[in-house]
This record gives structure tokens, C-alpha cells and sequence, in this order.
């Protein structure tokens, strides 16, 4: 039973690396790889696995995404974090000052509804192509997922448990550290892998709009001069960054919620 | 004489509030008195009003429920945890394993961790969960987190305890277990009990007493003693002629009283 399964997934590995292969070898012959002559795809506009191989290469060699790559991670992480401390906090406000939350409601979901990158160029007028309009835009995505999670955490504590806890002796305090924020923290840790997409969301977005630095400002200085190696270069190191942090999230997941049953195949 | 624990007097109960008009009336001049050391059980058809009142013995109605009237009165000392009350649907933390489940009363006592870890782990064997310690609510079977659920209670040692249907869910083997150890447990301790159960068979073998509640709006309308000896053998009680004469004689009078 064991060894299928592990065969199971070697054969399955196999399988899902074939179909990048396949890909990337039709993308390479398409753009007039291997010699061939005839071009489906003009190189220009969809470069080349090949090229883009190199060109990432030789620029990791000389260090040319470094500078770029930690104004991304930055600003992004920046926004992540900012985004689930307020979201904590303004959840937490939120739902025990019920006034608060009417007077606010129609704001918040307003704010909510904007497609966030509408607010990049106005983020980069006040604030400026440095580091700040960038976190601001981030955290104004994440902020909204981990606020509506803490609060939908609060509202949604299983009445039983908190009987319990009271009969037991508990004080407020001990309600509130031992039912509410656990459940609150099962909430906003399910939503932590959506959120910190959504943090490189608003980071490279923010650097497509007006910046000076970061993965997303030079990706578009690269299509400015028709670099297209550089763009597809640029649009494999987000992806990577993108993989590497969603496997992060999912570990630190499995380690908090560890007591959660597994989610149903289906 | 012997002190009264627990005492209801003309308690009527209703929930909602009369302006969404959407008033149930659960309860219709109740009248309880429970003496230390009894094991009372309140039998009566579901949605009755029982675990309404066991919610108003511990202290859980808010005026937000709907209205209230008549005395309640529960005596007890000044400990903090004083009652126990195991829920009808088990209500285990998620987020903590068997053993930190059971001991959070304890922790919320102040208990020291190695003491509180010994006193767990004793009533965890004494329920057969050794070697399920380590883990977490859904990884237990049914019975498991209604025993887990029980011994949560009984391991702070409360003076009253109030249960709610505590084995309805539970299949008939270890149903009966429960039911001896819970027999056990009170005849060594000989503590309050209020035990609710729609079972009445149930409710003879163990209590010093039976409560018959009547539809809602609910009223106590009988309150018999069984004088059967202690400690009980659930298994061999059963299939002596006094408990089935005990058994039959309530049985009619309910069942009339229910008409
Ligand atoms: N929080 C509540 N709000 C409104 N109605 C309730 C509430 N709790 C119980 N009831 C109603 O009160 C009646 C008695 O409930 P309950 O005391 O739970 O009965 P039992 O435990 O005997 O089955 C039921 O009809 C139920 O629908
Ligand atoms: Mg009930």
C-alpha cells in the first residue's frame, strides 16, 4: 500500500513535469527555437524559453534583480504584516463596540468594493514612487481580508464553549485568551495564504504605476525598451517568490491549525 | 436537616421579547427544591423546558433570553467553581487536546501543571481514554468526547453538577458503562446531581429521585423517590422485580399524567 502510493507519486511528478516540458518545448519551437525558421510567435513579443533562461542566468550572476527583489519582499512583507495587526485590531474594535461598526459599515464596504489598483495612482501622488505608496496599497488589500476574518472569527465563537468557560470560573481575561482569540486566530491563519498573495499583489502593482525601484518597476522598464527576456525573466522570479511564499503560509498553517480537522477531499 | 441546593420557586420562563411576537413560553410556575445529596433526574418529552432549567440552576439565563419570573436560589459556598455543567452537546475546546481540555478548569483554578496533569490523567483512565491524551476533539469518536466531556466537570470537583442528556448520543454498550461509572462516582462522593434524560428507564437506575416535566409550557407535575439500595449494579438492577415494579408503576402514572 505504501510503496504504491510513493510510486503513485513519483508517477505523478513525472506526469506534471512532462506537461511544463511539452509546453515550454512547443512555446520554444513556436518563437522559432531548435533553428526552425518559421516563427508562429514573434520572439520579440514572446521571447523564448531559452533566451529567457539565459538572460535570468546571467543576470542572477551579475546580481541585477538583488536590489529589486528586496524592495519587492519589503514592501509586500511590510504590507502583510501592517494588514493582519490592523485587520486584528480593528476586527476586535469592531465587533465590541457595535456602534462603531454601524457608524463605519457603509465606508468600509465602499472602501471594500474599490479595485485596489484604482488606488495606486493616487497612493503614488501623495505619497510619492518610494517604498510607502507601495506598503499603503498592500496593506489596503490584506487589511480587508484580515478584518473581516477577526470579525467573522468573534461573531462566530461556539456560544457551548463560552458557557463552559464561565461555569468554569473563567474571568474575562481568561475568555478572551482561551475561547475568543483562538478563534478568532483559526480565522485569520485560514486566510493567511490568500493575504499574502494578495501583499505581492499590491506591491508589484503599486511599482507598475510609479516607482524607482522593484521587480514590477523594472519588469516595465523592461517593456519600455522592448526587452522582452527581461520581462519573461522578471515574470518567473514573482512566480517563484509567489510558490515559496504560499508553501510558507500553507506549513505555518498546518502547524497552528494543526487541531482542525483536514479539510474533505473531493 | 438537610440543606436545599437548589431551589425554583413559581419560576415561569419565556424566550424572545414580545414586540418581534415571536414569544415562547418554556416554563409555567416551576417548583424544584434539590437537597444535597440527591441525584435528581428531570425526565420529560423534548423541548420540554429541561435544559432551560438547568441553565437557570447555573446562572446562564441573560435577560436577553426573554422574560423571567418567580426565586431562584442556589446555595453553595464561596469557591468559585462551584457548579459543574456538562452540556448536552459536548463542548470540548478544539484547539486543546484531551488531557488540556480536562485540564482547564483545573488551570483556571490555579492548579500547578504537574498536579493538574496527575488529577487529568487519573479520571482519564478511570474512563478507559488512556492512551488518547495527546489528542484533539476531532480525533475522538463520539463517546469519547462525551466522556472527555463528562470527566471535564467531575475532575474540578464541583459541588452541584447539573448534566443535560449527557449519554443520549451514545450507543448502547457504552451507554451502560457510563452509566455504571457515573453511579459509582456519585455513590462514593454522594454529591448534588441533576441529571436530565428523556430516557426513564435511565433515570430510575440512577437517581434517588424522578422529575416528571410536562409539555410546554412546562411544570414540575410528579416528584418520585426510588428507594433502591446504593451503590447500584446497572446491569443486574435492571433485571430485578423491584426495579421493574418501580419501573411500571411510573411508567402509568406518567404516561397519564402526560395525556
Ligand atoms: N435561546 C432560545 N431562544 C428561543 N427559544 C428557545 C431557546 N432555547 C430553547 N428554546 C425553546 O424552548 C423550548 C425548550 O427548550 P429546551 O429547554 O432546550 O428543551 P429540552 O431540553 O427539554 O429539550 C424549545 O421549544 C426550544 O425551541
Ligand atoms: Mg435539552
Amino acid at each position: 500500500m505504501k510503496r504504491r502510493t510513493s510510486l503513485n507519486r513519483i508517477a505523478t511528478f513525472v506526469a506534471q513535469a512532462a506537461v511544463i516540458g511539452v509546453l515550454l518545448v512547443v512555446w520554444e519551437a513556436m518563437a522559432g527555437g531548435f533553428g526552425l525558421e518559421f516563427k508562429t510567435l514573434d520572439p520579440v513579443f514572446f521571447s523564448r524559453p531559452s533566451l529567457v533562461a539565459s538572460d535570468l542566468y546571467s543576470g542572477l550572476l551579475k546580481g541585477e534583480f538583488t536590489r529589486d527583489f528586496l524592495f519587492t519582499i519589503q514592501t509586500s512583507m511590510w504590507g502583510l504584516v501592517l494588514g493582519i495587526i490592523s485587520g486584528i485590531m480593528i476586527g476586535f474594535l469592531f465587533a465590541y463596540l457595535p456602534w462603531l461598526n454601524r457608524l463605519f459599515e457603509p465606508l468600509m464596504v465602499a472602501f471594500n468594493s474599490l479595485p485596489r489598483p484604482a488606488l495606486a495612482p493616487v497612493l503614488v501622488l501623495i505619497l510619492g514612487l518610494g517604498m510607502a505608496s507601495k506598503i499603503v496599497l498592500s496593506w489596503s488589500i490584506v487589511f480587508f481580508i484580515v478584518f473581516y476574518n477577526t470579525y467573522a472569527g468573534i461573531l462566530s465563537v461556539d456560544p457551548d464553549l463560552l458557557k463552559v468557560a464561565k461555569i468554569m470560573g473563567s474571568n474575562r481575561f481568561q475568555i478572551f485568551r482561551h475561547v475568543i482569540m483562538p478563534s478568532v486566530f483559526s480565522w485569520v491563519f485560514a486566510a493567511l495564504r490568500v493575504s499574502v498573495a494578495f501583499a505581492l499583489v499590491g506591491a508589484v502593482v503599486g511599482e507598475f504605476v510609479g516607482s524607482t525601484q522593484g521587480l514590477g518597476y523594472q519588469m516595465e522598464a523592461a517593456r519600455g525598451v522592448l526587452n522582452s527576456n527581461r520581462v519573461y525573466s522578471i515574470l518567473l522570479i514573482l512566480m517563484m517568490i509567489g510558490v515559496v511564499l504560499t508553501e510558507i503560509s500553507k506549513a505555518i498553517e498546518r502547524r497552528l491549525l494543526r487541531w482542525r480537522p483536514p479539510a474533505p477531499g473531493i | 436537616m438537610v440543606q436545599s441546593k437548589i431551589r425554583l420557586e413559581h419560576v415561569s420562563a419565556s424566550y424572545g421579547n414580545v414586540e418581534d411576537q415571536n414569544v415562547v413560553q418554556v416554563l409555567r410556575d416551576v417548583n424544584l427544591d434539590v437537597r444535597e445529596g440527591e441525584f435528581v433526574s428531570i425526565v420529560g418529552p423534548s423541548g420540554c423546558g429541561k435544559s432551560t432549567v438547568l441553565n437557570l440552576a447555573a446562572g446562564l439565563w441573560s435577560p436577553s433570553d426573554g422574560d423571567l419570573s418567580g426565586s431562584i436560589n442556589v446555595h453553595h459556598s464561596e469557591r468559585k467553581q462551584t457548579i459543574g455543567y456538562v452540556l448536552q452537546k459536548d463542548a470540548l475546546f478544539p484547539w486543546r487536546t484531551l488531557i488540556k481540555n480536562v485540564e482547564y478548569p483545573l488551570e483556571i483554578a490555579g492548579m500547578p501543571r504537574r498536579q493538574r496533569e496527575e488529577l487529568a490523567r487519573e479520571w482519564i483512565n478511570r474512563v478507559g481514554l488512556s492512551g488518547f491524551e495527546e489528542r484533539y476533539p476531532y480525533q475522538l469518536s463520539g463517546g469519547m468526547r462525551q466522556r472527555a466531556n463528562i470527566i471535564r466537570v467531575l475532575a474540578y470537583d464541583p459541588e452541584i453538577v447539573l448534566m443535560d442528556e449527557p449519554l443520549g448520543a451514545l450507543d448502547a454498550h457504552t451507554r451502560m458503562v457510563l452509566q455504571q461509572q457515573i453511579s459509582d462516582l456519585w455513590s462514593a462522593s454522594r454529591k448534588t446531581v441533576v441529571f436530565v434524560t428523556h430516557d426513564l428507564e435511565e433515570a430510575i437506575l440512577l437517581s434517588t429521585r424522578v422529575i416528571l416535566m410536562t409539555k410546554r409550557p412546562a411544570t414540575v407535575s410528579a416528584s418520585r423517590a426510588i428507594d433502591l439500595p446504593y451503590p447500584r449494579s446497572i446491569m443486574n438492577l435492571k433485571l430485578t422485580p423491584e426495579f421493574r415494579s418501580v419501573y411500571e408503576n411510573l411508567w402509568n402514572e406518567f404516561c397519564g399524567l402526560l395525556q
